[in-house]
Formats: structure tokens, C-alpha cells, sequence
């Protein structure tokens, strides 16, 4: 049974779609443009990371589990479906939480002071005239 | 791409290696990540929404840990000793909760703050003061900036 992929699949691209499709009527037609261009940026970067990570030798694969067989340069394709999975996966969530939980969309730096309310306020005053 | 090395077993079971001279690549191979996030933080980051990103970090660490956990006991995996820092956490090389289940959602975050604000024009991406900018955050001025300031 290929787990490596199947991990992949389960893990990342299941949740990763099923997030993006929930939240893709929300979205306006920059949101959406902004996602496509994102993922073709992702998938570039993390191609070329793939390889630098195994030119330096810094993992390998055992391959007690079977692999697909399918491999780019070297690499099992499965590094692949791990690493283009989790563009969607992340946006996925970042979306769904602040749908979810409205007040995450204010922005929670540079949020300004608020200003003492009027109770309160009257109510110092009050203590100092005593 | 190096030839494929011969696997000895942890105490654990999982399959490690150890190859070639001992270097932290797998930390300093991180370095340019965090270089482009800096940058991009001064481009957009008052457009994030940082505690959805936050949260979104935190979920990534819970999912990814222990499915890490288990694939480097299978050998999907298998890490050189030689290029990580050495510390493991629940037998995952500590590199990878502290920088690469970090850094990555924070930087597709980013980019895609980033891509939205220049697709409205709400975000000016000007390459030379942004990444001057960023090298001075780093205590560094470019010899450019520095005979400009000069004149």
C-alpha cells in the first residue's frame, strides 16, 4: 500500500480542497487570483527546495513502504503531493478560521485604543467632586 | 543526487544515517526563508491577520507532529545525522517544530497578503527600499544606500 502518498492525500489535499471549496464564494475575483498565482509560486519554490534539500543530503527515503514508483530527477513524486498539499491546506485554514471566528478579521496589530466610556469616565469624575 | 546510503536503526526503530562532514544544513538552509519573510512582513504585514495566522501555525504544528513522528518510524524519512543540529523532539529533529512547521504557513501567509495587496494597489512593492530596509533590520547597510545618504 503506497502510505506515503496516501498520507499525503489524506493529510493535505482532502481537507486542503474541501477548505478552499467552502470558502471559495466568499472570495472576490482578486482573492481567487491571488490563490492561483500563489500556488504556481509555491509549487516553483518548493520544487527547487526539494532538490537543494537532497543535494545536501539531508534526507532520504527507505522505501520499506512502497513508493509509487514515480520519481522527478530522483525524487519520489510523492514529496510532491506533500509539499504542493500544503498551499491550499494553510490558506485553507487561514480562511476558515476567520470565517469561523469574525473577530479574527480585525487586524490585531495596530488596532487602536479604545477610548474610556462615557460611565466610566463619569464615574471618576463623580469620585473626584467627593 | 548522492547515492543511497546504508540505514542503521535508532532505539526507537526508526531508520537514521549518518553521512558525509557534519553541517546544520537542514537549519541554515532556512536562513533565506526567513530573509523573505522578513522582507515581506515589511511589504504587507499589516494586512495579515496575525492571530488567524497564529492559530493557523498552531494547527499545523498539532497535525503535522505526530504524523512526522510516525513517518520517520515507517522511513518515508529518513534524516542524515549529519546535516541536523542534533536534538530530537518525540524522535522529529527539533529543526522541524521550531523552524519548518514555523516559517512555511507563516510565509504562504505572507505571500498571499502580499499578492492580494499588489493585485488592488493597496500594497507598493518597491525592491530596492524593501530590501534595503530589510538588510538594515539585519544591522547591515548596503554600500549603495550608505554613498546615497553621503551625496
Amino acid at each position: 500500500m503506497p502510505l506515503y502518498f496516501l498520507t499525503c492525500i489524506c493529510l493535505f489535499w482532502i481537507p486542503g480542497i474541501a477548505l478552499i471549496a467552502a470558502n471559495w464564494r466568499r472570495l472576490d475575483r482578486l482573492q481567487r487570483r491571488s490563490f492561483w498565482i500563489l500556488a504556481a509560486i509555491m509549487a516553483v519554490v518548493t520544487f527547487g527546495m526539494e532538490y537543494v534539500y537532497l543535494w545536501a543530503d539531508i534526507w532520504d527515503f527507505e522505501k520499506r513502504y512502497p513508493l509509487l514508483g514515480l520519481e522527478i530527477m530522483g525524487a519520489p513524486i510523492e514529496e510532491f503531493t506533500f509539499w504542493f498539499g500544503a498551499t491550499p491546506f494553510v490558506l485553507g485554514v487561514y480562511w476558515t478560521l476567520q470565517a469561523v471566528f469574525p473577530s479574527l478579521q480585525k487586524k490585531s496589530i495596530a488596532t487602536p485604543a479604545r477610548a474610556p466610556s462615557r460611565r466610566k469616565s463619569a464615574g471618576r469624575r463623580r469620585k473626584r467632586g467627593a | 543526487m548522492p547515492d543511497r546510503p546504508r540505514f542503521n536503526r535508532r532505539a526507537d526503530g526508526a531508520p537514521s544515517y549518518a553521512r558525509g562532514a557534519k553541517w546544520p544544513a537542514w537549519a541554515l538552509l532556512a536562513i533565506p526563508f526567513l530573509l523573505v519573510i522578513l522582507l515581506l512582513n515589511k511589504v504587507a504585514g499589516s494586512r495579515v491577520r496575525w492571530t488567524a495566522c497564529w492559530l493557523t501555525v498552531l494547527l499545523f504544528e498539532a497535525v503535522m507532529i505526530p504524523v512526522e513522528h510516525k513517518a520517520i518510524l515507517l522511513g518515508h524519512w529518513v534524516y542524515n545525522e549529519n546535516r541536523i543540529l542534533g536534538p530530537l523532539f518525540w524522535g522529529i529533529p527539533i529543526e522541524e517544530p521550531l523552524i519548518y512547521y514555523i516559517f512555511p504557513p507563516v510565509f504562504v501567509i505572507l505571500a498571499y497578503e502580499t499578492i492580494n495587496g499588489l493585485l488592488s494597489g493597496s500594497v507598493k512593492f518597491d525592491w530596492r527600499s524593501d530590501i534595503e530596509r530589510g538588510l538594515k533590520m539585519l544591522g547591515w547597510t548596503p554600500p549603495a544606500s550608505a554613498a546615497r545618504r553621503a551625496k
